[in-house]
């Protein structure tokens, strides 16, 4: 792999050859790394998306069964259950933020230490994407 | 109940040749009766499938640790590349220090991919479709997860439920909020993957009753809908096995770092 000294059949590549071939292959690398972390945008963005609809539901649902399990021991009717429901539906909506807000670190647009400069080339194409969802 | 649950679907969709419902497939049917005072125990379709990926999952793994070679076999590259996988989503998550909860998550990302994926083959049994199987893997993770939490850090693995720079205006309601999300965890995490699984099932099995009733005429139209939703099907088995596990790593690392 490394020979200090050039056979004499091939005279040693010149620098500047050697620095070009360098640079294509950094270049490559660059855009396979790159490839790689769009692919893995992707199926993040398709996890997190699968996540969102659930949270919501199940945020309700905990709300509403705590809601209902303390009216019927307490015999206070409807105060829990109106109450935990809406303070449910607060914190599924506060975990769906956290979860955009995660998802943008994983787009780079906010630095964090999760994927840090795997990510950052492509932050200035994703925000507007983001804003509408 | 089995009886009642063919009754019932008898009732409402006579279009197959016995009454297989869409919800057949989740029959839960004892192979070996075995009863310990009120306790049904038997021994179902359901644990046949477990024992099944558990076996699987272990002869994957003796065969491609057997003979251990530095360019690997495409066996061991296989086991090799799942580990660096599941390896790589623990530190990314939880930091250096949670690699000693890698065998944890690794098993169980290993015992749902390998229940979604092997569900998804005819005449099989989707354990991960049942929510007791994904209520249990649930509260193991989340019970386990608090018992960490305040082995490591005592009563101030509370302040978990206060984030950092909160006014003390909106403290208290905050805090409510925390505590009603860190309840919601184990039922959403659960919930997640058997309405994945179960949904995805059914849509199957009902298009492809479709392809029965529509006949030679127009039967291709949802059999070109069975194949397309069994690709999305088998993708949905991946992705939710990596967010089952991707949760659990998340769980862990409020527990073990805690902020």
């Amino acid at each position: 792999m490394t020979d200090r000294e050039p056979t004499p059949s091939r005279p040693p590549p010149s620098l500047e050859d050697v620095s070009a071939r360098l640079a294509a292959a950094q270049a490559r690398k660059a855009q396979e790394t790159a490839a790689d972390s769009r692919r893995k945008g992707k199926a993040e963005g398709i996890s997190i998306g699968m996540r969102v609809g659930i949270e919501l539901l199940a945020s309700v649902l905990v709300g509403g069964g705590l809601g209902w399990f303390f009216d019927d021991k307490l015999g206070t009717s409807p105060i829990f259950l109106l109450a935990l429901v809406s303070l449910g539906f607060t914190a599924g909506v506060l975990n769906v933020i956290r979860l955009t807000k995660r998802m943008d670190l994983a787009q780079g647009i906010v630095h964090g230490k999760a994927n840090d400069n795997s990510q950052r080339p492509k932050a200035p194409e994703k925000p507007s994407d983001d804003d509408d969802e | 109940m089995a009886e009642e649950h063919g009754a019932e679907t008898h009732g409402e969709a006579e279009h197959g040749a016995e009454n297989h419902g869409p919800m057949h497939q989740f029959e839960i049917k004892p192979l070996i009766d075995f009863h310990v005072g009120k306790y049904d125990l038997s021994y179902t379709n359901s644990s046949l499938m477990m024992t099944f990926v558990v076996m699987l999952t272990f002869l994957l793994f003796a065969g491609a640790t057997r003979k251990r070679t530095m360019v690997p076999s495409r066996w061991q590259s296989l086991a090799e590349i799942l580990y660096e996988f599941n390896a790589t989503m623990v530190k990314d998550n939880i930091g250096k220090q949670g690699l000693k909860y890698l065998p944890f998550v690794f098993t169980l990302f290993l015992f749902v991919l390998l229940s979604n994926v092997l569900g998804l083959m005819p005449y099989s049994f989707t354990i991960t479709s049942h929510i007791v199987v994904t209520a249990s893997l649930a509260l193991a993770i989340w019970i386990g997860a608090t018992v960490i939490g305040f082995a490591r850090h005592g009563f101030h693995y509370f302040s978990l439920l206060l984030p950092k720079g909160t006014p003390m205006a909106v403290a208290p309601f905050l805090v409510l909020i925390e505590t009603m999300s860190y309840f919601i965890r184990p039922v959403s995490l659960s919930l997640r993957l058997f309405a994945n699984m179960m949904a995805g099932h059914v849509l199957l099995k009902v298009l492809a009753g479709f392809i029965v009733t529509l006949g030679l005429l127009f039967g291709w139209i949802p059999l070109v809908a069975v194949f397309g939703i069994t690709l999305l099907e088998i993708m949905v088995a991946l992705i939710q096995a990596y967010v089952f596990a991707l949760l659990t790593c998340i769980y862990l690392n409020d527990a073990v770092n805690l902020h």
